[in-house]
């Protein structure tokens, strides 16, 4: 029965782009005046991971191209390949024309062969002009590696690959290699199993070896040889004695370079390898690598999910007990609520523990800036340094995907527009070098990220033209800072005067800010003219769980989302003007309001019509503010939000739902969606 | 622009217009003409990477002149990279000539060759 690989390949996936981010994130801090063999060897085991997993699952063209950039890290490895600036880049480029030949086998689309063939013929280039003096010149047998501090011992090693060894991207030859790094090596190969040459299949393995290696070394350096060829063959390491480096001739080994007599087809097959240390079964899964590996395991988000709504469920039925529990009398009812009172802590560590579950550090969004950075700065000429600090503040994954783009966004305009070029920061009596500098923390129920730069700053002036030049403010209207800046949020605004494909098209900085509100959460800007500028973007932790005012509207309960409110107020009676015998504003400090009556908009009968009998939630959304006219205020509470997308359908003007404690369902309200729908009314 | 396109046509003139595929069927068997060669040796020039990917390629040119009574010598002179797989086909080859009393020699001077069997305790087999 053969093993559907189909089912690995999510993780396969999975794990090579996390070596691929691995390895950007490596090359990124290689210095090539004097590169770190650890980061060298980080990213040869990255690249060999895909290599041998793509491989495993026959994607072929990407085995192919990965084995190339294999073969250059081994040369840079090995010390035969000099490091020089030109081969970060090269290295960069391959791990991109990677990750789009992964996210074209996913089904994105495919990768121009020209491209890659361009690109492995570079690496090709690149290994074939190699300067350095070989490193391997000896023959392996006088190679000899100095010491990892140990005596000199004399290891026998047996060493059987598996047929597939070469169809999972091993190569025999590169391990004895660095065996033979390792001290003296002698090798005896047996190619008993090898079959006709018309039989041969040219992608198996058929040879073995027993190897003699003496040297100054561990039998853990031996096996980190054979690291990844874990369940890929038989192998064997065994001491039978130490040998002194005062040894006579008698402890020498024999020098034994033979071959065996290969397999007839029809000839019985000879006798087995001595006992072999099978590390891994072989009808075990392929190995992906060692990424992820360490103390931790994969789950995938639906399981957690899943695992957060059974919380939230188990969080709605405690509310509803304690409520019951509130109206008990008698003897029995204190010890009960007594217990309630303990389920209800218990129940608010499972919710927090669950929560945390979901919660990643946001390193994982930080971590594409050192790259992203590194091409835009030489792209455009300029010096950019990348400060990166708070970088494993959690918070929820789902937030997580969303503030990616608008980050991106930020970060590309503080590049583009803010940090100026090296002569005019000099001139200024700056650095050189702009710093952008990328920060999160936990501020209190919120998470802060900011963007900021010590570059040129947002000109108010300028903001101001362009925006009079539009027609967006008067000629003669005077704004403050704050309005000034506010400018920038608008659709189509942009200072640029040239439209580049990094920005300056002007449908930035409108869709940050309503990404965020759409998170929850705010942007705010500072500035300061020839001293750089700062976006602070506030979000809510988790999108899972709402803080919420739960209002009353007739017999029902809606929750407003507790960022969204302003102030709430009661009317007095005649403080409400119509406009066109429709609409109704109020006035709330200087400005006119409208007033959305929720009865009107959900079609429920209210316990109050007059505004001023009932109160009136002012919010804002969609950067605009309105009144909500609400019969009462019923309570502010952490909601656990059930979406309605999914359990029903859209419903316009509500984000979600949530389940209270008497059982009851309250809609959660979307903002921006009900200032909208209004617009869309009064419009009709 | 101008300048960018120039740019991209001399690039791509020094490009091959697919993957690289240094071994094709058919390729690299002829007779013999130098070298301490006689006449009718049948000499196979090995490309200058001889990878698992080109391996079913060696492979079948190597079956084609596995029965040839003519010497065949392998030529490694150009070899860059070799790797397992291609040794271990060179070795069953090798091995096989031989048996059948059949010449099997290699010319060429590849240091990449001669290290990688001699490593591989191929060596002796492969004449390296």
């Amino acid at each position: 029965m053969s093993l559907d690989l189909t089912q690995f390949h999510d993780a396969f996936f999975q794990e090579s782009f996390e070596a691929l981010d691995a390895m950007e994130a490596a090359l990124l801090t290689l210095d090539v005046t004097a590169p770190d063999p650890e980061i060298i060897h980080t990213i040869f085991r990255a690249a060999h991971s895909i290599k041998g997993g793509s491989a495993t699952f026959g994607f072929s063209d990407i085995a192919s191209f990965t084995h190339s950039l294999e073969t250059l890290l081994d040369e840079v490895r090995s010390q035969r390949l000099t490091v020089s600036a030109a081969i970060p880049d090269l290295l960069l480029k391959s791990i991109d024309v990677i990750r789009d030949m992964l996210r074209a086998v996913q089904g994105k689309p495919p990768v121009e062969l020209q491209r890659i063939a361009d690109l492995q013929l570079d690496l090709e280039l690149a290994i074939a002009h190699k300067s350095a003096a070989p490193a391997a010149s000896q023959p392996p047998e006088q190679s000899a590696r100095p010491a990892h501090g140990a005596a000199p011992m004399r290891w026998q090693i047996s060493f059987r690959p598996y047929p597939q060894f070469f169809a999972r991207g091993n190569d025999p030859l590169r391990m004895l290699r660095e065996l033979a790094a390792l001290g003296q090596l002698d090798v005896r190969t047996d190619v008993s199993q090898l079959p006709t040459l018309a039989e041969l299949d040219p992608q198996a393995c058929h040879l073995a070896w027993s190897m003699e290696l003496t040297g100054e070394t561990t039998e853990e350096a031996i096996r980190d040889v054979f690291d990844w060829a874990v369940g890929e063959c038989d192998l064997d390491i065994r001491c039978p004695e130490g040998v002194s480096s005062s040894s006579g001739p008698s402890a020498a080994p024999p020098p034994i370079t033979s071959v065996a007599e290969p397999k007839r087809t029809d000839g019985a097959v000879p006798a087995a390898e001595p006992p072999h240390t099978l590390e891994r079964t072989r009808g075990e899964a392929p190995s992906l690598g060692g990424f992820g590996d360490s103390g931790s395991i994969r789950v995938s988000v639906e399981k957690i999910d899943e695992l957060m709504n059974a919380v939230g469920e188990l969080v709605i039925t405690q509310a509803m007990l304690s409520q019951l529990g509130c109206n008990l009398d008698g003897p029995a009812a204190e010890p009960l609520r007594s217990g309630l009172g303990q389920l209800e802590r218990n129940m608010r560590e499972l919710q927090e523990s669950v929560m945390r579950v979901r919660m990643l550090p946001i390193s994982f969004v930080f971590s594409r800036f050192p790259r992203m950075v590194r091409d835009l700065a030489q792209r455009l000429e300029k010096q950019v340094v990348l400060r990166v600090t708070g970088e494993h503040t959690e918070l929820d994954k789902t937030v997580l995907e969303k503030i990616g783009d608008p980050l991106v966004h930020l970060v590309r305009n503080s590049i583009d527009h803010g940090i100026e070029r090296p002569a005019a920061r000099v001139a200024a009596g700056k650095p050189a070098a702009g710093t952008i500098h990328l920060d999160a923390c936990h501020r209190g129920g919120n998470i802060a990220v900011e963007v900021s730069d010590d570059g040129a700053g947002l000109d108010r002036d300028r903001i101001l033209a362009k925006a009079r030049e539009r027609g967006l403010v008067g000629a003669s209207d005077t704004l403050t800072d704050e309005q000034a800046l506010e400018l920038i949020f608008l659709p189509g605004f942009s200072t640029a005067d040239q439209t580049t494909d990094i920005s300056g098209r002007g449908v930035g900085m409108d869709v940050v800010r309503r990404n965020i509100k759409e998170l929850g959460g705010k942007i705010e800007v500072s500035t300061a003219r020839g001293r750089g500028s700062r976006f602070v973007i506030t979000l809510p932790l988790t999108l899972a769980i709402v803080d919420g005012q739960s209002v009353a509207v007739g017999r029902e309960t809606y929750i407003v989302p507790l960022t969204s409110i302003v102030e709430s107020l009661q009317l007095k009676a005649g403080s409400v003007n119509r406009l066109s015998g429709q609409s109704e504003v109020f006035t709330f400090r200087g400005h006119y309001l409208p007033v959305i009556r929720l009865h009107q908009l959900f079609g429920v009968e209210p316990r109050v019509r007059e505004l001023h009998e009932g109160l009136v939630v002012v919010v804002e959304g969609e950067g605009e503010r309105v009144g909500l006219f609400v019969d009462d205020l019923l309570g502010q509470q952490q909601v656990v939000i059930k979406s309605l997308d999914a359990n029903y359908g859209h419903v316009a003007g509500v984000s979600g739902a949530t389940i209270l404690g008497d059982g009851s369902v309250a809609l959660i309200l979307d903002l921006p969606g009900l200032i909208r729908m209004t617009r869309l009314r009064a419009a009709a | 622009m101008k300048k960018r396109a120039q740019a991209a046509r001399a690039k791509s003139a020094r490009r091959p217009r697919a993957p690289q595929r240094p071994c094709g069927p058919g390729r690299g068997v002829a007779p013999a003409a130098g070298a301490g060669a006689g006449a009718g040796t049948q000499v196979v020039q090995l490309p200058i990477q001889c990878t698992l990917a080109d391996a079913e390629t060696l492979k079948l040119r190597l079956v084609a002149l596995l029965k040839s009574t003519q010497p065949v010598i392998v030529d490694v002179g150009l070899v860059h990279r070799i790797d397992t797989a291609s040794l271990q086909l060179l070795a069953a080859f090798a091995h096989e000539r031989r048996s059948r009393d059949l010449a099997f020699g290699t010319t060429g001077a590849s240091r990449v060759f001669a290290q990688a069997a001699r490593l591989l305790g191929l060596g002796a087999i492969l004449g390296a």
